[in-house]
Formats: C-alpha cells, structure tokens, sequence
C-alpha cells in the first residue's frame, strides 16, 4: 500500500460514522446521562433525608436524657462516617460535569498531570492509612477510659474495642488495595507512556 | 454554560467531528473494547464543552480531547462489563462496521489492525497524520518539536509498511 493508497481509503466513506450512527451516539448518550443523573439524585435525596432522620433521633434522645453517655459518645463518630461519605457522594455529584484539568492540554503535558494527579492521590491515601493507624491506639484508650471511669461496661468497652478495630482495619486495607490494584499499575503505564514522547 | 446549549454543542460537535472520534476508537481499541473507549471520548467532550472558549478551532479541541482520552483510557475489565450492560446502545457492528466486504474494507480492517500495534503515541501521530494535519498542529497536539515529529513520522511510517508487509505475506 502506497500513499496514495492509503489516503484514499482513510478518505473513502467507509472510514466515517454516517448520520445515522452519530445520532444514534448522540440520542443515546444523552437519554444514559440524563436517566443515570436523576438516579444519582433520587438516592442522594432518600440518603440524606435517611441521615437526617437518624441524626435528629439520636440528639433528641441525648436532650431527653435516654441515651448512655457511652452511647453518646460512640454515637458521633458512628453518625459522621455516613455523613461523610454522603457530603462526598454529594460533592461528586456536583462536579460530575466539570472537565478533568488536563482535558485540553498537548497530551505530553496531559499525560504528566495525570502522572502528577496520580503521585498526589498515593500520597493522600498513605497519609490516611498513617491516620487509621494513630487512630487506633487513640480510640483504644479512649474506650479503656470510659470503661475506667464506669461509663460503659466491660462487655460494651469490648464490642465497641472490636468494632473500631474492624473497621479501621478495613479501611486501610480497602486503602491498600486502591493503591497496590489501581494506582500503582497506573503510575507504571502512565510513566511509560511519559517516556515514550522523550 | 446552560444545559441546553451545552447538549446543543455537543449534538454539533458529533455531527460534525464524528469522523475523528470513529478514527480514533478503531485505531485504538480493538473490536470488543470500542465501546469502551467510544463512551470514554463523549463523556470526555460532554465534560469539556463547559471549557470551550472558542479561542481554537473546535477541531483542533476535539482533537486533543479524542486523542487524551484514548491515551488516558484503560479497560478495566470490571468496567467494562458494567458499562456493556449499561451502552448496549453504543455497540458497533462489529467487522461490519466499515460496511460492505470487498478489497478496500479488508484493506481498511488491515490498516487498523496494523495502527493497533504501534505504540499509543504512535497511533496517535500517524492517525493524526493520516487525517491530514500539518507537522505544525501535530506537534501543539502532542506537546513536542515539529522536527520531532518528522522523525518519529518517518520511523512510524518505515515500522507501519513493514507490518502491513507482513500482514500481505501471511
């Protein structure tokens, strides 16, 4: 195949979409979208109508003097997880249409934001793998404080010893996995394909 | 930007740019990846369009968005599998998607066949090439010298003949 050749049959229509597919395209990214956004906001809103119900449960049950003190205070931590990840779900949700920094950049340049964005995302995720583990012994002699000081019983104080540890270990381990299983066989192709431009 | 102007330019943009991004999704994903990588690229320009700001040619942004989203783009297989459930819409026909079966589609499935092998800068230099951008455009697409891309041209088309040789012979 020689020049010639080949234009003409990167030209030749038979190396274009046609109408009838672009609209295809088009009509059906648009309809996916739009259903799958108002998915995301009807569960944004069933979520965050479910917290806050929670949340206004458990503080009346704090003014009317029902709940434990030991109970109040496991209560916080265990309500502002779920809220956390809501007001992140909900962040996400809201720049969900904004463009990626590197969207229009030469692509050398692109490609190096994108290693960039990589070696931050590690660096955040092994700075709250370092905070789960100081949260452990924290949250271990805060628990065998309460227990001292007769707030909670030695059967509570071992329940919520072994909650805590379970889900601190899991997430660093979720942590560890997102680094090990996604981001480092990124960083390794993103960096390859870096130095393939030098 | 309204939604409704940024459907509008994005309906313009694939009637108009739909070449570009059909080239680049064969020239880069195989038959059961494409599309994969066809939903990466207009979700890509869907997100873009807000950061539009006219100062260059549309081509040219569509371009470089096409282009980074392939080299950026990476199948997952848990990915895939969910996204193939969820575009079955966007499904290509398969080897039927350059219509007809004579000489110059088997020449065509060739050509791909043959880009698929080459690094992914290089499918994207040569595709870009093929397209008929000047070495001026190619090299502010890809952030590198315009002698650069004379060599690197020169080499893909040396390395891209001899696989499409080889392909002849086999």
């Amino acid at each position: 195949m020689n020049d010639d050749d080949l234009q003409q049959i990167w030209k030749s229509p038979r190396n274009e979409p046609g109408e009838q597919r672009q609209r295809q395209w088009t009509r059906g990214f648009i309809r996916k979208l739009q259903r799958a956004r108002r998915l995301q906001a009807l569960w944004l809103v069933w979520t965050f109508a479910a917290l806050t119900g929670i949340s206004l449960l458990v503080l009346l049950q704090v003014f009317l003097g029902k709940l434990t003190p030991g109970l109040a205070v496991v209560m916080g931590p265990l309500l502002a997880t779920p809220w956390a990840f809501g007001i992140h779900f909900l962040r996400r949700f809201r720049s969900k249409d904004s463009p990626k920094p590197h969207t229009d950049l030469p692509l050398v340049d692109a490609l190096n934001v994108a290693l960039r964005a990589n070696h931050a995302a590690q660096a955040r995720l092994r700075t709250i793998r370092l905070l789960l583990c100081a949260m452990l012994p924290i949250l271990t002699g805060a628990i065998w404080q309460l227990h001292v000081a007769g707030k909670v019983s030695g059967r509570e104080a071992r329940s919520m010893a072994v909650f805590f540890i379970a889900a601190l270990t899991i997430s660093g381990a979720v942590i560890t996995l997102r680094i090990l299983l996604g981001l480092k066989p990124q960083e390794k192709r993103l960096g390859s394909l870096v130095r393939s431009f030098e | 930007m309204e939604h409704a102007e940024q459907h509008r330019q994005f309906e313009e943009w694939i009637e108009r740019h739909g070449a570009i991004i059909f080239r680049v999704v064969h020239g880069f994903a195989e038959r059961d990846e494409r599309d994969d990588l066809l939903q990466e690229i207009l979700l890509s320009i869907w997100k873009a369009i807000p950061s539009y700001r006219g100062e260059a040619k549309s081509i040219t942004f569509v371009y470089r968005i096409c282009h980074n989203a392939a080299l950026l783009w990476r199948r997952s297989q848990f990915n895939y599998r969910r996204r193939l459930e969820r575009f079955q819409w966007l499904r290509e026909p398969d080897e039927a998607s350059f219509g007809g079966t004579d000489h110059q589609e088997e020449q065509l499935k060739s050509l791909y066949a043959a880009i698929r092998q080459l690094s992914p800068p290089d499918r994207s230099l040569i595709l870009l090439s093929l397209d008929g951008l000047s070495y001026r455009e190619m090299a502010e697409l890809h952030g590198i010298s315009e002698s650069n891309v004379g060599a690197k041209l020169h080499r893909i088309k040396r390395q891209l003949t001899q696989i499409l040789r080889n392909h002849d012979h086999e």
